[in-house]
């Protein structure tokens, strides 16, 4: 403990510096000869440069293709235990944390897919909810209001006629959504909400705006913040496509097109910006997304570039 | 054994003896779960014990409930990288069979790697699981996040030092 006090911010980071130059492009003879010397200059230098290789130790014990996803996944099943714990820790034991076999999942939300995973659920008052890919939700029904709280993800709603008559609203970070009668898709970005709207309609609300709702008829999509309401447009005839297993697109960028694959796949699938522009129309079984990669092989001057199971990359040929 | 070793355990002991039914009962409510509860209890005394801090204790339940608090969240953070582990292992198509102590190692060593990678910006330990994790050069990584090879290795240098600054010799 007390050896490692003793190697301040500057030496550990002089260390990275020189590792990362070593390994950058084309080490040459003078710039190994410099890092013999400054390991020589300092004993605190040998120190931190054994330091990193223990660090490179541990890194290479687990095999990338499993420290890959297990990481990635494990940071975002935390993520959502630390925002309970957090809320738990601050309403000092307010609440009560249960824990159980499938544990995180449950924690966070009433309903929720992995990614990759459709479900079709059917609510106390017969509407339907179906969530697409990595999805959650909360649903709460109450003496006068049926609500359901959209977290992450993108469902599909098709509300049933209630004896109570209770409104049926959508919530999300970004506002909320009140049905009026009606099949509509809510769909949850980072950093906005898409509401479309296949039968009826919908009034949206955005959470910080005041003044009227804007109402969204059948046919129509838009997209609203916290603080803006997009104007209405068109909406994607194929929105629900993914309600069938399927991905139907009409004329998009690749670059968009693999985005959207991306929801479905676990692990990561980029795609080179030399090729990004290129257009794609068609429909995809999701079923398969590996499939779906192999397939653009054989209609566009495209080649899938695999590292593991959780890495591939769309390139040029 | 010494004497201070000594009225460590004694405090230690003391400090059992006052307040363990009351952490049992703080960590109770908060995980909902007996068993769980008495087993982060016991671990927070072994952890204070080890720590040897329990002489000076002004305020024991606040510390307590502290250390309690880290184990809990390690806790977590055990169980999170467990389950990853196993759905990642599922996904795998050649079934992989590892031996009860590989695996303990190979989730230990998760874990740590977990730990170190706390703090670091999206971006920074991308890039750094890029370079260290997949084997990527500093060149390939630029082209693919569409950045440039001076951004990327400030990037790297960066969560390095993150990661030496928390290793213990």
């Amino acid at each position: 403990m007390t050896r490692s006090q003793s190697l301040d911010h500057a030496t550990l980071e002089a260390a990275a510096r020189w590792y990362v130059d070593l390994r950058g492009e084309a080490p040459n003879e003078a710039l190994r000869e410099a890092h013999r010397r400054w390991l020589e200059r300092d004993p605190r230098h040998l120190q931190a440069w054994e330091r990193l290789a223990r660090l490179q130790d541990k890194l290479e014990q687990v095999a990338p293709g499993i420290a890959r996803p297990t990481l990635a996944s494990a940071r975002a099943k935390r993520r959502d235990v630390l925002k309970v714990l957090s809320i738990l820790l601050v309403a000092g034991g307010a609440g009560t944390l249960v824990w159980n076999t499938t544990p995180l999942p449950t924690l966070m939300a009433d309903q929720r897919t992995s990614t990759g995973e459709r479900r079709r659920v059917r609510l106390d008052d017969g509407s339907q909810l179906q969530l697409n890919t990595a999805t959650a939700v909360d649903i709460r029904y109450s003496e006068n209001l049926r609500e359901v709280r959209l977290l992450s993800g993108e469902i599909l709603i098709e509300t049933a006629h209630d004896e109570r008559a209770r409104p049926f609203v959508v919530h999300t970070a970004d506002g909320s959504i009140r049905a009026l009668g009606t099949r509509f898709i809510v769909r949850r970005e980072a950093d906005h909400t898409q509401v479309c709207v296949q039968e009826h309609a919908v009034e949206v609300r955005s959470a910080n705006l005041a003044g009227p709702a804007v109402r969204v008829n059948a046919g129509q999509q838009l997209s609203f913040r916290q603080d803006d309401v997009d104007p209405v447009q068109r909406a994607n005839p194929q929105a629900d496509a993914w309600t069938r297993d399927m991905l139907v697109v009409n004329d998009w960028p690749l670059a968009d097109f693999v985005m959207e694959l991306q929801r479905y796949r676990p692990g990561h699938v980029g795609c080179d910006p030399a090729i990004a522009a290129l257009r794609i129309s068609g429909a995809f079984h999701l079923g398969n997304t590996d499939t779906i990669l192999d397939n653009l092989t054989s209609t566009l001057p495209v080649r899938i570039r695999r590292f593991s199971r959780y890495w591939a990359s769309v390139e040029p040929v | 054994m010494s004497s201070v070793d000594l009225s460590l355990q004694r405090a230690v002991h003391t400090l059992y003896e006052d307040h363990h039914n009351w952490l049992c009962g703080w960590l109770r409510k908060r995980l909902g779960c007996i068993d769980n509860a008495a087993d982060l209890a016991q671990d927070t005394f072994i952890r204070v014990l080890t720590q040897r801090k329990a002489p000076e204790l002004r305020e024991p339940r606040a510390y307590l409930s502290t250390v309690a608090r880290s184990l809990m969240i390690d806790m977590f953070r055990r169980r999170a990288v467990e389950q990853a582990y196993l759905e990642t292992l599922a996904l795998i198509p050649e079934p992989l069979a590892f031996s009860p102590e590989t695996r303990t190692l190979i989730i230990e060593t998760l874990m740590e790697i977990d730990r170190l990678l706390d703090g670091l910006g999206g971006r920074t330990r991308e890039i750094f699981l890029m370079a260290q994790l997949d084997g990527l050069s500093y060149v390939e990584i630029g082209r693919r996040l569409n950045v440039s090879v001076t951004t990327v290795k400030k990037h790297a240098v960066r969560a390095l030092t993150h990661c030496l600054l928390l290793l213990e010799d």
